[in-house]
């Protein structure tokens, strides 16, 4: 229903695609009967239309028959949905005004055996088509103003590189660190590997580099605490933690820390060294500033009195900083795991079982022991050491993934320096299978080999505890198949990387999803691995998944290309197929903001007459045309611009023309089941031809009444296929199909219908033959039913 | 190799804190409330007796694992384990007479401003000891005691005159001064301390064998570097403030306010009220009862670790008996001398400084004898 009576005036374009359609449809009838449809004017056969050619016949036809809607009738809109728009553009007409019937990927390819049925097909196909063009709308797009400027969060070293490349393009970054200094974990290593070089002589130079840069503000002790907005424009709220101290007047002179009585366990050295309650966590932290640690402090004075420039703030408080920024970087880290939880290899028991990371302070000259490797039961030099690889990772149970072969290369690395410090050393090193690939990673290998280092394949099955407090090790030698006993004087936990501990908090705040192992999901994992399914907002580092510093690097700098590519622009152009509120009919329930996975539905009180309404409110930005807040909204306050209820009733209409109880009627959504149907028909896999498809952007968008309304229509079968649960392209929109799934099959029982016509299926882009396999079983299932005489009839229609 | 482990925390024997004073001082009834345990920290209060409170938590109850040597708390108490002798053989050289201590010299002196002379004890020479070196820039504050009642605010660290001149006059309650310097000392900096044995000699303790060692020397090189002039007290006894105003209603039926001066002396007890009444009473009859077990068993009647020890015992009336001890004292006791703030009397009567002393000694023997017999710690710190 168009808002203005316009005479419609339809052209259909029929592309032959050399043989590649025209080899099995006939064209020329398709065209023939296009003609034939309400408000078509001109129909007709390109050889190949998405040819400039081609185009240019469709420019001249709008032009010659004042043409208004444009159906293409060709290959699978997800190849040349922008090559039309782009072309009906250049000739005068609003982009959206255009829908393509795609009889190549959908029916050609798919039904090459049978060219009767696939003519019938691809017309069903151009009929569905030119009924939603007859509705199609011009929209509009949002131009927005990006802010230029970039936040980081999180400054280890991936926060790090991408807040200098920004910077270094000119861009203000405003880089926030929840941590005293930036370094993250990389500042607490000795050895980077494979080369063993030292860990902050690269990184130092770099974190100076930061403090320095007139482009950074850097922004420690603080933690990003509200993100709104979107792409381009959002507003951050950081809170900048009392840190007691002036970091302005404060010149890292470390006076103060020479005097505090009080010594606290460092953090930074996992508790095995001390720091002062008024401290630096390491000498060369960035910004080279003391923290007061208030909660230890017993206010003795004695750091004000030496501290010559006054810069102790007694009554200091936290501060909430506000920033506008079009871009925003999330480089939160990794944790590593920590045995403490389940008490792996009675690390809580034994002092001599550390991990790795602490194996690596020790080895710092400027961590506790100043360089020197001991035994944390005497202080004396372990004489074997024993490195045990997977711990906390590749576990049957909450950690099943593998981390990246970062664990497996730091142990042949500290393994290698023991050995290079002392060959006299046992090491051993406990693996299940050494999984160091990387530049320059076989080479450590075989330096750690060459060396004298042990590589034992078992997992140690027991471990006790001699009265000397060294260790007696139970394993079993896999490749010997023997059982064996061994004391070592040092265990060391080769623990893996898992996510931050406020990783759920970062996610919920950015509305960022994650994977099963808990890291954050880029949006693509192939083609988008920095971007992530919230515009604006880029993954760098070891929050995305465990990395080494090199990929860390790699990653960080690509993000901080993907940032200022936005940036650049200076205005982004949002689409106009997104939601349109119907302000009149909204009663302010709520659903809609509660089912967005965006949060571009608010919920806010209005005053109407001087009575207090809650009323919903759309962000338009913030919206990516999903659908499902339309689908949901129960009083249909909601259009779906593009994919208005309208139009996807007219599709169906049109699809159900004639015996519909033969047909499947195919919802897909966009990014996963319509593309693994396009993959079927890339790759020629023939199946039943009797399917019509309905392209949505997400599962999300099919309500029940969609459903039932083609049932009603007397639709023999209906699928509803989406993207796996956990990949869907807007979040969850396929989890709030899946929860109407109960209610459809309800209606179908309460209305007689076999629940045999109603299936609901997950089929990636990739699962070609999955959906050949749906809709082959759906067909024969559909004969069957027949065979038992048993008939979808069409029944009242109640329609809304 | 040679591997150096005091920072390597699982070997690091955890500080004694809080809990650990409790335990083996203020439990066993041994605090003598000299306030030196929370002149520097936040987590300790003192009570009206001048005994200490935790507030909050000990730093070492939330992760700390050092403060200090042993606390901060329990490195300045005078009544823990601890071995004085060393520690005065560390200052001095030597080990002292256990009636007098190491001296360079003794004196009797009285001071020469007519208002301090008004209101002092006996010579006045604490007072204008203070104001000596405040005006001759020696410190940039002193401790006084400024009245009876108020009891907590009447500690101060001050720069002004006429507040330490107004303070003058010995008063026989707790007070505590070495809380009042702490928590003040870095506003001031450069403080003159007046206190009796147990505060000078916890103070001491401090600034030699905790954290405080390193800020002193940290501070030399500055521009004003931290430097204390302890101005020790002879000292028999001396009462918390709750009992002691229990026992002079009870017995006399007099407040603290009433009190105008008080005086013991020769084992008597003097009290002038603002009424004009004068009572006298043997010192064991009136307060005998309410004398701490700590005074009982201290044997540091001179303040033996000061710079410089006052007393009236020793000396005529209307003089002090002055001890210099160290190079310090005897500095500030010269520029006090050359500046006219005070005058000279050689006569001194050691032998009754000596008998006090030794009287002092006996009330020890016996209450160590008691406390023995009940099982309580006894402190051997002098020995």
């Amino acid at each position: 229903m168009t808002k203005e009576k316009e005479d419609i005036r339809i052209g259909v374009f029929v592309c032959s695609c050399g043989l590649n359609i025209g080899g099995v449809v006939n064209v020329k009838e398709v065209a023939e009967y296009a003609k034939k449809l309400p408000n078509v004017v001109f129909s007709c056969v390109n050889k190949y239309t998405c040819s400039d050619a081609g185009q240019q016949e469709i420019k001249e036809a709008i032009k010659k028959y004042n043409l208004n809607r444009i159906v293409v009738a060709s290959c699978s809109p997800r190849l040349h949905e922008t090559t039309f728009r782009k072309a009906i553009q250049e000739a005068g007409l609003n982009p959206y005004l255009l829908e393509m019937a795609n009889i190549r990927e959908h029916c050609s390819w798919v039904h090459m055996y049978d060219p009767k049925a696939a003519t019938e097909k691809a017309k069903d196909a151009v009929r569905i088509a030119v009924a939603k063009a007859r509705l199609l709308e011009p929209l509009g797009f949002i131009k927005v103003p990006v802010e230029k400027k970039v936040l980081i969060i999180g400054g280890g070293i991936s926060g790090i590189r991408a807040a200098l490349d920004l910077a270094d393009m000119g861009f203000k970054v405003y880089l926030v660190e929840k941590l005293p200094s930036i370094g993250g974990v990389m500042a607490q290593l000795d050895k980077t590997f494979p080369t063993l070089d030292c860990s902050i002589c690269i990184e130092g130079p770099l974190m100076s580099d930061v403090a320095k840069h007139p482009n950074i503000e850097l922004i420690t002790y603080a933690e990003v605490e509200e993100v709104e907005g979107y792409v381009g424009n959002f507003k951050v709220k950081i809170r900048k933690k009392a840190r007691y101290v002036d970091e302005s007047k404060c010149n890292g002179c470390g006076l103060c820390s020479e005097v505090c009585p009080v010594k606290i366990p460092n953090e930074w050295d996992l508790g095995l060294g001390i720091r002062p309650a008024i401290y630096k966590p390491f000498p060369q932290a960035v910004p080279n500033v003391v923290t007061l640690d208030k909660e230890r402090c017993i206010e003795c004075g004695f750091c004000e009195i030496v501290c010559e420039k006054d810069a102790i703030v007694k009554n200091d408080e936290d501060k909430i900083i506000e920033v506008k920024v079009g871009a925003i970087i999330v480089a939160t880290g990794y944790d590593i795991y920590d045995p403490k939880k389940n008490n792996d290899f009675h690390y809580n028991d034994y002092k001599n079982v550390i991990t790795a990371l602490e194996l690596e302070r020790l080895f710092n000259a400027s961590g506790p022991t100043q360089g020197h490797v001991v035994r944390p039961s005497d202080g004396k030099e372990p004489k074997r050491v024993a490195f045990i690889l997977c711990v906390g990772t590749r576990d049957r149970g909450e950690s099943s993934y593998c981390s990246g072969g970062v664990c497996c290369t730091y142990s042949l690395k500290l393994a290698t320096m023991l050995k290079e410090k002392d060959p006299k050393k046992d090491v051993a090193i406990f693996y299940m299978d050494i999984r160091s690939i990387g530049k320059g990673f076989e080479e450590l290998y075989t330096r750690a080999r060459k060396l004298g280092v042990r590589f034992i394949r078992g997992r140690p099955a027991e471990i006790y505890e001699n009265g000397d407090k060294s260790l007696r090790l139970v394993y079993e030698n896999t490749l010997e198949g023997t059982v064996n006993e061994e004391d070592f004087d040092l265990v060391v936990l080769s623990t893996g990387m898992v996510p931050k501990n406020d990783a759920d908090k970062i996610a919920k705040m950015l509305k960022l999803s994650k994977t099963p192992d808990g890291f954050f999901m880029e949006k693509h994992p192939k083609l988008a691995p920095v971007d992530t399914a919230t515009d604006g907002i880029f993954l760098a580092g070891a929050c995305q998944g465990p990395k080494d510093i090199p990929s860390s690097i790699a990653q960080a700098r690509a993000a901080a290309m993907a940032a200022s590519k936005l940036l650049m622009a200076g205005e982004i152009v949002l689409g106009g197929d997104i939601a349109e509120h119907i302000y009149e009919k909204c009663i302010g329930c709520g659903i809609c903001s509660r089912v967005c996975p965006f949060g571009a539905w608010k919920i806010v009180e209005v005053t109407e007459n001087g009575k207090k309404k809650r009323k919903a409110k759309l962000t338009p930005a913030l919206c990516k045309g999903c659908g499902t807040c339309a689908a949901e909204c129960p009083v249909g306050a909601i259009k779906m611009n593009h994919f208005t209820d309208e139009q996807i009733y007219s599709q169906i209409d049109a699809a159900l023309q004639e015996k519909p109880e033969e047909k499947i009627l195919a919802f897909l959504c966009n990014w996963c089941s319509y593309a693994g149907a396009d993959t079927a028909g890339v790759s020629r896999l023939q199946y039943p031809a009797n399917v019509r498809v309905i392209r949505v952007m997400c599962t999300g968008r099919v309500s029940h009444k969609f459903v039932q309304y083609a049932f009603q229509k007397g639709a023999g079968m209906v699928l509803v296929a989406g993207c796996h649960i956990g990949d869907c392209h807007y979040i969850s929109g396929n989890v709030h199909m899946k929860k109407r799934e109960p209610k459809i099959r309800r209606w179908m029982e309460q209305n007689g219908i076999d629940k045999e016509r109603f299936r609901l299926e997950w089929i990636s882009a990739a699962e070609g033959v999955k959906f050949q396999r749906v809709i082959s079983e759906m067909a024969k299932k559909l004969e069957e039913l027949k065979k038992k005489g048993k008939i979808a009839i069409s029944f009242s229609l109640t329609k809304k | 190799m040679d591997v150096h482990l005091e920072t390597f925390v699982p070997l690091i024997k955890k500080s004694k804190g809080f809990d650990e004073l409790k335990r083996e001082v203020i439990d066993q009834d041994l605090c003598s409330g000299c306030g030196n345990c929370s002149a520097f920290c936040q987590h300790i209060d003192l009570d009206e007796n001048s005994i200490p409170y935790l507030v909050g938590e000990c730093t070492l109850k939330n992760g700390s694992i050092k403060c200090s040597i042993e606390g901060t708390c329990y490195d300045s108490c005078p009544m823990v384990e601890y071995n004085f002798k060393e520690l005065e053989k560390k200052i001095f050289g030597k080990v002292g007479e256990d009636w007098i201590g190491n001296y360079i010299k003794i004196v009797a002196a009285k001071a020469k401003d007519e208002r301090i002379l008004e209101r002092c004890q006996d010579g006045g020479v604490a007072t204008a000891l203070l104001i000596a070196a405040l005006e001759q820039n020696l410190v940039n504050a002193a401790t006084v005691v400024t009245g009876w009642d108020l009891w907590k605010n009447t500690v101060k660290v001050t720069s002004d005159i006429n507040e330490i001149i107004k303070a003058a006059g010995t008063k026989y309650l707790r007070s505590s001064t070495p809380n009042a310097f702490g928590r003040n000392l870095k506003y001031y900096k450069r403080i003159a301390i007046i206190g009796t044995g147990c505060q000078i000699s916890g103070i001491r303790k401090f600034m030699e064998e905790s954290s405080m060692r390193i800020l002193l020397e940290k501070t030399k090189e500055s521009d004003v570097p931290v430097d204390l002039y302890l101005i020790g007290l002879f000292c028999y006894e001396n009462f918390p403030k709750k009992s002691f105003e229990e026992r002079i209603k009870e017995r006399y039926d007099i407040t603290l306010s009433d009190i105008k001066k008080m005086d013991i002396k020769r084992g008597f007890v003097y009290i002038w009220t603002k009424s004009g009444k004068e009572i006298k009473e043997k010192v064991a009859k009136a307060f005998g009862k309410i004398a701490p077990s700590s005074c009982k068993l201290c044997k540091d009647f001179t303040a033996r670790l000061s710079d410089i020890s006052l007393g009236s015992v020793g000396s005529k009336k209307g003089y002090t008996t002055v001890i210099i001890r160290t190079k310090k004292g005897l500095s500030l006791f010269e520029k006090a001398l050359e500046n006219g703030y005070l005058e000279v009397n050689e006569e001194i009567n050691s032998e009754e400084i000596l008998k006090t002393a030794q009287s002092k000694l006996k009330y020890n023997k016996k209450e160590r004898e008691r406390r023995r017999s009940l099982g309580l710690r006894i402190v051997t710190n002098w020995d």
